[in-house]
């Protein structure tokens, strides 16, 4: 890659620009993730590309991460200035994104780690405020209005729409379980009131700190859409990433949709919730199957499986709701 | 039997990738691929001994859930696999359950027997062993 790399900056910046270190980063399941130090006119820049790999467990399209990006530097969200796009793939063989690297560090479980309660529900805090934060961004007058899809109240309806077609063009074999899942999703549409920004994949995992736990920059801009924040916020309370999200006890959902409800001012439709949470599982279950299926045809090096445990949470969350 | 030959087998192959080799790649991502490679080493060996007796529980499990949404396979073909006649009975149930009329009750039955499967399942993520 150093190679690649090397002659696309130097067509960018208009002089010779030589590739130090390089590294891939060990994170990272939709992207490949290159971190490497580029030197030119004399000054070294820490840069990292995201670069599309032969198969991924999401099929996203680069151009909607860059109008969002590009967009967001003109806001109070602090996110990775974005340097060059190559969106045919004519300098690294594939679509790749090239950013400034942020100082900071990605710690997934930051939120059960070894800090002390109080450190890690001020860290809980401050993380989430991100996600009410970018809720509450003026989409249109960044300019999201013209390069985005607006749902128009149909936000449920699209994303169950969404995600099905993902399914049905990854599905290797009768998958019966989400079949119950679709039929509950479609018979329970709840009515959407507010279009915000919905990152689609907020976690602790996609923050970046510094050493004072202060938040740097929100990562992986890919799923971002117009959409419901309840995506969001079911996304973030889903009971299956309880390890990433809660500090039992301390910051449960319920204490993250208060502070939430209370920093954005939107109200919580309960129902809503429960709903989302629903289709975060069954999200998550198309992309589980969106990697077995890359795995499958040799486009994927990580290793993926049936997802019966979330078909097992799934069954567990449409018998909850149906009593 | 054959299936404890290869459970063997193919616990020594994780055992050997993750106590030989595992702390001598030097990258980073690398060595995150082996490990995936290594656990699903180790569930391929678990499920080695499980699948048969998964395929019958798993048959019986699907006719009573096709049953539920009121739909029938015939697929009493000796000649037809376990595994074939699996496939076609979940490809029956899962379109069956996109025209079928669902209650509560139905919800909750086909749930729980969604769950057995799950708990089953030969290839499920089980507890690692370093």
């Amino acid at each position: 890659m150093k190679e690649a790399f090397a002659a696309w900056l130097t067509a960018e910046v208009g002089q010779p620009v030589t590739i130090g270190w390089i590294e891939r980063a060990s994170y990272g399941f939709s992207r490949e993730n290159w971190l490497f130090d580029a030197t030119w006119a004399g000054q070294t820049h820490a840069l990292i590309a995201r670069r599309d790999p032969p198969g991924s467990v999401l099929r996203t399209d680069r151009r909607i991460e860059t109008a969002v990006l590009d967009a967001l530097e003109r806001s109070a969200v602090p996110v990775p200035t974005l340097r060059w796009v190559d969106l045919t793939g004519r300098w690294a063989a594939r679509p790749c994104l090239v950013m400034d690297r942020v100082q900071g560090t990605c710690q997934p479980l930051v939120l059960n780690s070894d800090r002390s309660l109080a450190q890690r529900v001020a860290v809980a805090e401050r993380i989430y405020d991100q996600l009410a934060a970018i809720h509450g961004l003026d989409w249109r007058a960044l300019g999201l209005g013209d390069r985005l899809e607006i749902p128009s109240g149909d936000a449920p309806g699209r994303a169950l729409e969404h995600w099905t077609t993902e399914l049905r063009a990854v599905q290797r074999e009768p998958e019966p379980e989400l079949a119950l899942v679709r039929r509950w999703l479609g018979d329970h549409l709840p009515r959407s009131t507010t279009t915000t920004l919905v990152h689609g994949d907020f976690k602790p995992g996609n923050v970046l700190l510094d050493a004072d736990d202060r938040v740097t920059a929100v990562l992986d801009w890919e799923t971002a859409h117009l959409g419901d924040p309840h995506e969001d916020l079911g996304w973030v309370t889903n009971p299956l990433r309880a390890g990433e999200h809660r500090i039992a006890g301390s910051w449960e959902p319920a204490d993250l949709v208060h502070r939430w409800a209370t920093t954005t001012g939107i109200a919580v439709d309960h129902d809503a919730l429960r709903w989302w949470q629903i289709l975060a599982n069954y999200k998550l279950a198309v992309i589980v199957l969106t990697g077995v299926g890359a795995f499958h045809d040799g486009l994927l090096e990580r290793i993926h499986q049936q997802p019966v445990g979330i078909y097992r949470l799934l069954m567990t969350q449409l018998i909850a709701a149906e009593k | 039997m054959i299936e404890d030959e290869l459970t063997t087998q193919l616990d020594g192959l994780a055992r050997v990738l993750h106590d030989v080799v595992l702390h001598h790649v030097d990258s980073a991502y690398a060595r995150d691929v082996l490990s995936g490679a290594i656990a699903t080493i180790r569930t391929l060996a678990a499920a080695a001994t499980e699948l048969d007796a998964f395929l019958d529980a798993d048959l019986v499990a699907t006719a009573e859930a096709l049953a539920l949404v009121g739909a029938t396979v015939a697929d009493d073909d000796p000649s037809v696999s376990p595994g074939e006649r699996l496939a076609k009975r979940r490809a029956a149930l899962e379109a069956a359950i996109d025209t079928a009329t669902l209650t509560p009750a139905s919800i909750a039955a086909l749930g729980s027997i969604f769950q057995g499967r799950a708990a089953r399942y030969p290839f499920r993520t089980r507890p690692t062993k370093g």
